[in-house]
C-alpha cells in the first residue's frame, strides 16, 4: 500500500513535467537544451510508477479496476475539480496510512511536503519571471545592457543592417563596444517585457528579458530604455519595439534610448529568456 | 493550471522560482535514486574492498573515490558506512568515505557542472577541496591507536545487517520510491527557503552579507548546516545565491553541506560517539571556512 501511495506522489510530479513540456512552458523554468532530457527522464519515471502499480496489483484485479476508474475520472472531470479532489485524497491517504502503521510519522511529514509541492505546481498557471524579480536582481538599471551575457552570436551587419538583432544581441554588442555614440541612429527591432514604466524617468520604460545559464534560479535581467508616453503599457506586458537609438541623460549619465516608430503588445513568447 | 497570480507578481515569482528549482533538479534526483537502487541490489562491497592496499595514504585515497560506485545521497551512504564498520573496516576509512562519497561521484559532478556552467572552476575546486578535506581528516583519525573507541555501544549491539524482503523487483521499487520521497522532500524544503530569500527578503539585507568576504562564508556554512539538501542536487540550490554571495562562500556551502548537516549528524548519532562527531564537525567547518576565505581572496 505504501509503495502505491509513494508511487502516486512520484508519478504525479513526473507527470507534471510532461504536461509542461507538451504545453511548451518547460522553458519558463529551465534552459531549453535540457527540455528533451527532462521529458525523457519524467516519462521514464511515470513508466516506473505504472510498472510498480501493475506489479503491486497483479494479484488483485479490483485494484486495477479502481485505478482505471481514477484515470477515466481524470480524463473527463473538469480539471480544477479533479486536481482539488486528487490533492485532498492524497492528504487523507497519508493519515490513513499512518493509522494503519504502514508509514511512520516522519515519513508522512515528508509526504506532506510533497503533497504541498504538488498543489503548488498544479494549481498555479506557469508564468516566466516577472518585473518584480528584475527589480529585485538588478542593482543599477544603467548597467542593464552591460551584463556579462556571452551570447556567442557572430554580430555581423552592425554597419549595414541591425534590424535582426535581438535584445541579447544588442547587449552582447554594447558589452564588446561600449562607445554608445556609435549606436545613435541604428535601427532597432526587439521584444521583451516591460519594466518600470514611468518609474525611473518620465515617459520611459525598459524593454527587458532575463538571461539564464541553466535555470530560472540564476536569471539576471538585461534591457534597453525605450522612450514612450503610452498610458496603455504596463509592467510585465510583452512588447515589440521598432525604432532607432538616440542618446539622452538619465541620472546624469548619457544613456542609449530607443525612440520607437512602432510599439505593440505581443503574446508571451515560448522562449521568454536569453541564454 | 487554474489560478493566475498576475496580480501578485512577487508571489508569482516565488512560485516560479520554487518550481524552477524542483524542475531543474528532478532529473538528477531520479538518476541518483536509480544508482541507489542498482548499487543496493547489485554491488557487492566485499569484492570491491578486497583490493584496498595497505598503505595509509593510498587506502584513504581509494576510499574517498569509492563514491563513484556507491549511492550518492547521505541517506544512502550511512548504511554503507555502517556495513563497512560491521565488517571490521577502520573508522578512519569509513569517515573518509562518508565525507567524500557525496561529492566525488559522477552525478554530483554532472549537476554541479550543469548548474555552474558559467564558471567551471567552481566544479574543479569543489572536487579537489572535497578530496583533500576527506582524506586529511581520515588520515588524521587513523593515527589514533584504538579507533573502535569512537564507535557507540549501541552500534555493537545492533545487528548490522539489512533484511530485504521480497524479490529483487519488489526491493527495487521499494528502494526507488523510498529514496525519491526522501530526497525530493528535502529538496522541496530547500527550494522553499531559496525562493523565499530570493523574493521576500529585502535585497539590501542579503547583499551586505553576501558581498562581505568573511560574513558570506560564515552565512553559507550555517545555511549548509541547516538545509540538508542531497549533494547530487545542492548545486542548484547554491546557484540561486551565486549572484549575490561571494564565490568562496558558495564553495564553502558546496563542500560543507554534503559532509555535515543536521540530517547527517542525526543519522550518525547511533554509530559514532560524540567526541568523533565533534572532531569531524570541527575540522570540516574549519577547512571549509579556510577554503571560502582563500577563494575569496584570490578570485
Amino acid at each position: 500500500m505504501k509503495n502505491i501511495y509513494y508511487g502516486v506522489l512520484t508519478g504525479a510530479i513526473a507527470f507534471y513535467l510532461i504536461v509542461l513540456y507538451s504545453t511548451e512552458k518547460l522553458s519558463y523554468y529551465i534552459h531549453p537544451r535540457y527540455n528533451l532530457m527532462t521529458l525523457i527522464i519524467a516519462a521514464f519515471t511515470v513508466l516506473v510508477v505504472v510498472a510498480s502499480f501493475i506489479y503491486e496489483a497483479r494479484h488483485s484485479p479490483k485494484m486495477l479496476g479502481s485505478a482505471a476508474i481514477i484515470v477515466l475520472a481524470g480524463a473527463f472531470l473538469p480539471r480544477p475539480f479533479f486536481i482539488a479532489i486528487f490533492i485532498f485524497a492524497l492528504f487523507i491517504g497519508s493519515f490513513a496510512l499512518i493509522k494503519k502503521k504502514a508509514i511512520s510519522f516522519e515519513d508522512s511529514k515528508k509526504s506532506l511536503f510533497l503533497i504541498v509541492t504538488l498543489a503548488v505546481i498544479y494549481l498555479f498557471i506557469p508564468k516566466p519571471l516577472s518585473s518584480s524579480t528584475a527589480n529585485q536582481r538588478a542593482t543599477d538599471f544603467n548597467t542593464l545592457n552591460r551584463a556579462d551575457s556571452a551570447s556567442g552570436v557572430l554580430l555581423t551587419g552592425f554597419n549595414v543592417n541591425t534590424k535582426a538583432y535581438s535584445l541579447g544581441d544588442w547587449v552582447a554588442s554594447i558589452n564588446s563596444n561600449p562607445d554608445i555614440e556609435s549606436y545613435v541612429g541604428k535601427e532597432v527591432a526587439v521584444s521583451g517585457f516591460v519594466l518600470n514604466a514611468n518609474a525611473e524617468k518620465e515617459d520611459t520604460f525598459i524593454v527587458a528579458r532575463f538571461v539564464l545559464t541553466c535555470c530560472a534560479v540564476d536569471a539576471r535581467p538585461v534591457g534597453l530604455y525605450v522612450e514612450s508616453d503610452s498610458k496603455q503599457i504596463e509592467n510585465d506586458d510583452w512588447v515589440e519595439v521598432t525604432g532607432r537609438f538616440k542618446i539622452i541623460e538619465i541620472d546624469g549619465k548619457k544613456t542609449l534610448i530607443i525612440a520607437p516608430d512602432e510599439l505593440k503588445k505581443i503574446e508571451t513568447p515560448r522562449n521568454p529568456y536569453l541564454y | 493550471m487554474i489560478i493566475s497570480l498576475t496580480a501578485y507578481p512577487k508571489l508569482q515569482d516565488f512560485f516560479t522560482l520554487y518550481k524552477g528549482l524542483i524542475i531543474e533538479a528532478f532529473p538528477f534526483v531520479i538518476i541518483g535514486v536509480l544508482v541507489s537502487v542498482i548499487v543496493a541490489l547489485f554491488v557487492d562491497e566485499e569484492k570491491l574492498l578486497k583490493i584496498i592496499p595497505r598503505n595509509k595514504i593510498l587506502s584513504h585515497g581509494i576510499f574517498s573515490l569509492l563514491g563513484v560506485f556507491m549511492p550518492v545521497c547521505e541517506c544512502g551512504n550511512v548504511p554503507v558506512v555502517r556495513r563497512l564498520l560491521g565488517k571490521k573496516f577502520d573508522v578512519s576509512h569509513a569517515v573518509t568515505f562518508l565525507l567524500a562519497a557525496p561529492i566525488l561521484n559522477p552525478i554530483t559532478f554532472l549537476s554541479t557542472w550543469v548548474a555552474f556552467g558559467f564558471d567551471h572552476r567552481i566544479v574543479y575546486i569543489r572536487l579537489i577541496a572535497a578530496f583533500i578535506i576527506s582524506n586529511s581528516i581520515g588520515i588524521l583519525i587513523s593515527y589514533k591507536k584504538n579507533q573502535n573507541d569512537f564507535l557507540t555501544e549501541r552500534f555493537y549491539q545492533e545487528v548490522v545487517c539489512e533484511h530485504h524482503h521480497g524479490s529483487k523487483i519488489e526491493q527495487a521499487f521499494e528502494i526507488f520510491f523510498k529514496e525519491f520521497i526522501e530526497v525530493m522532500s528535502m529538496l522541496a524544503i530547500g527550494a522553499f527557503f531559496a525562493a523565499i530569500s530570493q523574493t521576500f527578503i529585502p535585497r539590501g539585507y542579503i547583499e551586505s552579507i553576501g558581498s562581505s568576504p568573511i560574513m558570506s562564508v560564515i552565512a553559507m556554512i550555517i545555511m549548509a548546516f541547516v538545509i540538508s539538501i542531497c549533494a547530487n542536487v545542492d548545486a542548484f540550490f547554491a546557484l540561486s545565491y551565486a549572484n549575490i554571495f561571494s564565490t568562496g562562500s558558495i564553495l564553502s556551502f558546496l563542500v560543507f553541506g554534503p559532509m555535515v548537516d543536521i540530517k547527517i549528524l542525526t543519522m550518525l548519532r547511533t554509530t559514532f560517539k560524540p567526541k568523533l562527531l565533534f572532531i569531524i564537525v570541527g575540522l570540516v567547518t574549519m577547512m571549509s571556512f579556510i577554503l571560502g576565505l582563500t577563494v575569496n581572496y584570490f578570485m
